[in-house]
């Protein structure tokens, strides 16, 4: 009897490894193995070449770390890099949340038409990253782009858009205002989810609608906002597809120059070094993500168990 | 209540006032009209805001030439220059190859993604092994790993494989899994799925497999789409792979990396009514597609983790 | 429903609408020009070579029509091009992949790091009379500056490539500007007294017509070392010593950004070449500084766009001993790399490109305009003096003037670290790019720090 349950028991365990071997395989060829090579690279100055177990390069131990810090040459670059993604990060994100939030609260109502008007809100969203960031790119053209022209058609002037510093992230931050449309829709599946029966009581308790926002919308939407905020900030940190097509090279005096764009302009000729780098935005990520879990576990894991 | 009706069948001019004077009840429905207009003036203008990126690509997109310098949206002339689209779909254009490449991997991982992710799905809900929490965990673990910490290093083992300048590198890596979200979205569908149903027809002598694929599979169709959606859009975006894995020029170029060759801001010669007509033609199947997905595409987004 | 139906006829109404708009409108369908010139194949070749071009579509026509004239001459010899890059750090790409062509497209000022043996050692030394036959006597015939870019350093006498175009600094102008502005066009030999004064006389309003900015100036390595040079000023000493911080330094460093803010946009010419009849008022620039290779494109953007393009050599900003000014000169070229290994194949690549750069091969591909050879003998001979952009009469002297002296642009040279010359051009160009809005104090210590810290030589 025993032996029979320990056969059943068996090929439970080993259908259940099947059916998982695929994401298993994934992760150990394409997650662990590349992990493992650029976390050891990271400790030898070398050159790109072709993979290989036995053949690293200078060993420098922990040089391509602390080069950031103490080589002027190095730290420049690193701490520019640090300095646009996160100032990006932490103003264009809470701003987005922000707008969208609002957006979604004045969609949320039932009149004629407002589910045209919600999925043509969403449309910006669906323009490929690269078509965006080309169209952007030819537009704001301060010599012959329309954008300007257009601006002093309704009055206000000219605007330097990404031909200085000063203004190449304020111009990023208004285009990623067209995609608040994504944002929008998970806020009104949130708003959804809150009962009727809240606003009505407020209603005849005599609140105003300001005040039933702050009171009733705001908490009830809370636990995810923090949810969203980091997720999005660590999304952002991984930006480069809008910016490469936007800006050559990182922009005018590296004011666009995100991490990523500037872990990209160094792998060729120190691959060691950007293993390196992008290490260091993998703590920060895994930091900012442990961050979530521990204050949102209600929300990610749900019925876990 | 009765004797309420009575009255009113005996005096109905006075039911009216004490319950709403004449007067209030203009101002009132005044109040309402103007209220509705504004709300839509407003959501016109933020309609017009967000449409904004199309009208400008539609109308750039046919200027010809020499007007394109004249930073004008309509021309002045005119006229209409056909000839942007016409080039695009012509024999000798680079388009049709970047189409004809992309739409390769896109049908592979469309098809590929969905099925993977809701198998290795199944295995996490559904079946019961040791150590199916500690995989779990560790898939869900690789959301918090930037995607370019393990390009650079992919890069240098497709090059002693050989696979850089073909296809291969975009699609391969996501068949295996999927992706930890596809297989974390896959996996809160199928808890819903009760099994009673799974153990009904386990009794009638079916195995684990078929069981999956009949009675586990069907029931997912929702989710399924919404994932092979989310696929599809991805792999016609893709930029940072084909941008690392493909030389510029090589015959595998998929639309992303070939509008950035074409027209992005390393070629200087790029002219902007090219850029806007193939910027329309990559856009369009995009937002056809949404169009017809729209209805998987809310419920999705509702699972996506806003579960109650 | 009633509001489904109610959006649909409206969008009906609206697309049905715009169709009756657009009937009036003309339609016109003019097919972009095709890019490519189709390679013959050369059906019993018994040599194959690769050959890598910079990432344009004029360089892959140029090549192309090179190939297959050589291949007509030759058919034993199959040429392809297999790769086009925009950067020379593709090449690094090819090398980890195996694909780096027999023969690659080279920057003359960025070579060294890819040719030194001690670095990267992609590109073969040309020097090499017994591989390569002919050497010596083939590279008299270039211009001497051009045969000192293809060193790793100064005084190493290799040849690591070889240089293709005589790439002068010229000035290329809108005449129709100048006609209505009635101001005296530029001349070969006019001096930088004279250039600053149409500059002023641009910026000043005349018959209704002010320029924004007098010339377009490019962000561009060798015309930052021009100034420079012609200042009196250099970057570094020849122990590699950082030597910017001078009083003639700190003059270029001062006038080069009043110059920027004042009567210059920076820019890749594409606001000289914006000009159109609407801006005739007020157009962005009248003159930019540009090379040879650009010449066409100019021309095609001057036609469509109906204004007059000349162009002048660059200005003699004349030394305070009364010698002559610098004018840079660069180049771009060919070299064989380190993957053509086989005997034969070598000495088909050296006679492809011997033939590339000789009268003949130069004749061959004059009808596309983007070359102005690098042999002295075709200073003032050749196809490509008949270059017809688009039917209107080049000053083609001005690309091979003598009014001032040649300059070398390979400033790195000087430091005999292929690895150091790379950090110095960086810093170099980074410095200039933020010149606008960075003041001398700031801007030369960056300078200064980053340079020292990356080479260690302090």
């Amino acid at each position: 009897m025993a032996k029979i349950k320990q056969k059943i028991k068996w090929k439970e365990e080993l259908t259940g490894w099947a059916f998982i071997l695929p994401v298993v395989l994934g992760l150990a060829f394409f997650t662990a193995i590349p992990l493992l090579y650029a976390f050891i690279s990271s400790f030898f100055e070398t050159r790109l070449k072709e993979f290989s177990w036995t053949d690293w390069g200078t060993f420098v131990g922990f040089k391509n770390y602390y080069k950031n810090f103490t080589v002027y040459a190095y730290s420049s670059t690193f701490w520019k890099s640090m300095e646009v993604t996160f100032v990006y990060a932490l103003v264009s994100i809470p701003l987005q949340l922000v707008l969208s939030f609002l957006l979604a609260v004045f969609l949320n109502r039932e009149i004629k038409g407002i589910k045209v008007i919600r999925a043509l809100y969403y449309l910006p969203i669906l323009i490929p990253p690269v078509c965006n960031g080309i169209l952007w790119n030819q537009i704001t053209n301060v010599n012959y782009g329309v954008m300007n022209n257009l601006l002093r058609a309704i009055g206000l002037g000219g605007w330097q858009w990404f031909e200085t510093a000063a203004t190449s992230l304020p111009s990023l931050v208004f285009i990623s205002f067209f995609n608040l449309g994504g944002s929008m829709i998970l806020w009104l599946a949130q708003l959804k989810n809150i009962p009727k029966s809240l606003y009505e009581s407020a209603d005849l308790d005599g609140a105003n609608k300001f005040l039933q926002l702050v009171k009733i919308t705001v908490p009830m939407c809370a636990p995810m906002i923090l949810y969203n905020l980091v997720m999005s900030i660590i999304g952002t940190l991984q930006t480069y597809d809008l910016v490469a097509t936007l800006v050559n090279m990182g922009g005018v005096q590296d004011s666009m120059r995100f991490y990523v764009l500037n872990i990209y302009l160094q792998y060729k000729g120190e691959f060691g070094y950007a293993c390196a780098l992008s290490f260091i935005l993998f703590f920060i990520t895994a930091a900012l993500s442990l961050i979530v879990m521990r204050f949102s576990k209600d929300i990610y894991y749900g019925e876990e168990g | 209540m009765n004797e309420q009706v009575a009255i009113s069948e005996e005096l109905p001019e006075k039911k009216r006032e004490p319950l709403a004077p004449k007067q209030g009840g203009a101002q009132k429905k005044a109040v309402r009209i103007t209220k509705k207009v504004v709300i839509y003036a407003a959501l016109l203008l933020l309609a017009v805001f967000f449409l904004f990126p199309f009208f400008v690509m539609f109308c750039i997109s046919i200027l010809t030439d020499a007007e394109v310098f004249q930073q004008v949206l309509f021309s002045p002339t005119g006229t209409i220059e056909l000839g942007n689209y016409t080039s695009i779909f012509s024999a000798g254009s680079n388009y049709m190859r970047y189409l004809g490449n992309t739409l390769q991997v896109a049908a592979i991982l469309t098809v590929g993604i969905p099925l993977v992710s809701s198998m290795c799905a199944f295995g996490f809900s559904k079946l019961h092994f040791h150590g199916r929490n500690v995989v779990y965990s560790i898939v869900l673990g690789t959301l918090m790993i930037p995607s370019v910490i393990t390009l650079i290093p992919l890069y240098t083992i497709y090059a002693k494989l050989g696979w850089l300048n073909t296809l291969l590198p975009l699609w391969v890596p996501s068949l295996f899994g999927g992706g930890a979200t596809n297989i974390f979205l896959m996996r809160q569908f199928m808890r819903g799925i009760p099994n009673d149903l799974l153990d009904a027809a386990k009794i009638d002598g079916a195995n684990i497999f078929r069981i999956y694929v009949t009675v586990a599979l069907p029931l997912c169709v929702p989710i399924l789409l919404y994932v092979g959606y989310q696929s599809f859009v991805g792999a016609w975006n893709n930029f940072i792979g084909p941008m690392t894995y493909l030389d510029s020029g090589s015959k595998f170029t998929t639309l992303a990396l070939g509008m950035y060759i074409d027209f992005g801001p390393v070629n200087n010669n790029a002219y902007a009514n090219s850029a806007m007509a193939a910027g329309v033609v990559m856009t369009l199947p995009c937002i056809v597609l949404f169009i017809f997905f729209q209805k998987y595409l809310i419920e999705g987004v509702a699972v996506t983790g806003l579960k109650a | 429903m009633k509001s489904k139906k109610l959006v649909c006829l409206g969008l009906s109404a609206v697309l049905l609408a715009s169709v009756a708009a657009f009937a009036g409108c003309n339609f016109a369908n003019t097919q972009k020009p095709g890019d490519d010139v189709d390679a013959d194949d050369n059906k019993e070749a018994s040599v194959f070579l690769t050959v890598g071009v910079h990432q344009n579509s004029a360089e892959k026509r140029l090549m192309q029509t090179w190939i297959n004239a050589f291949q007509k001459k030759y058919p034993e010899v199959s040429i392809t091009i297999t790769k086009q890059y925009s950067a020379m750090s593709s090449l690094i790409e090819y090398k980890t992949g195996g694909t780096l062509p027999d023969i690659c497209w080279t920057a003359g000022d960025q070579h060294a790091e890819y040719s030194d043996p001690v670095n990267m050692g992609y590109f073969r030394n040309l020097a090499d009379e017994e591989k390569f036959e002919g050497s010596a006597q083939f590279y008299s015939g270039f211009y001497d500056e051009l045969i000192e870019t293809t060193q790793l350093y100064q005084g190493e006498g290799g040849r690591w490539f070889v240089p293709r175009d005589y790439n002068r600094l010229v000035v290329y102008y809108n005449k129709t500007i100048f006609d209505a502005m009635d101001i005296p066009v530029p001349t070969d030999d006019w001096t930088w007294e004279q250039f600053n004064e149409t500059c002023r006389k641009l910026m000043t309003k005349t018959n209704d017509v002010k320029c924004n900015k007098a010339i377009e100036w490019r962000n561009w390595a060798p015309l930052h070392y021009t100034m420079v040079k012609n200042f009196g000023a250099s970057y570094v000493g020849s122990d590699g010593r950082f030597e910017f911080d001078s009083a003639e330094g700190k003059a270029c460093y001062d006038w080069y950004r009043n110059w920027i803010r004042s009567s210059a946009v920076v820019g890749e010419g594409g606001s000289f070449s914006a000009y159109s009849s609407r801006s005739a008022a007020t157009p962005a620039a009248a003159m930019l500084v540009d090379t040879y290779a650009k010449l066409a494109d100019y021309a095609a953007r001057a036609e469509t766009n109906n204004w007059e393009l000349n162009v002048a050599a660059f200005p003699n900003f004349k030394q305070e001993d009364g010698s002559d000014g610098y004018t840079g000169v660069g180049c771009s070229g060919y070299a064989i790399t380190t993957t053509c290994t086989d005997e034969t194949k070598l000495e088909w690549a050296w006679k492809f490109l011997k033939w590339c750069m000789s009268p003949e091969g130069y004749d061959t591909v004059a009808e596309i305009g983007v070359l102005c050879p690098a042999l002295k003998e075709m200073n003032n001979s050749g196809e490509w003096l008949n270059y017809d952009v688009g039917g209107t009469v080049i000053n083609y002297n001005a690309y091979v003037a003598t009014s001032s002296n040649d300059l070398d642009v390979n400033f790195q040279s000087v430091l005999p670290s292929t690895t150091d010359q790379g950090h110095l051009v960086s810093c170099a160009l980074t410095m200039w790019n933020n010149a606008p809005t960075t003041d001398w104090n700031s801007a030369i210590s960056k300078f200064k720090s980053t340079y020292e810290s990356a080479t260690g030589i302090k």
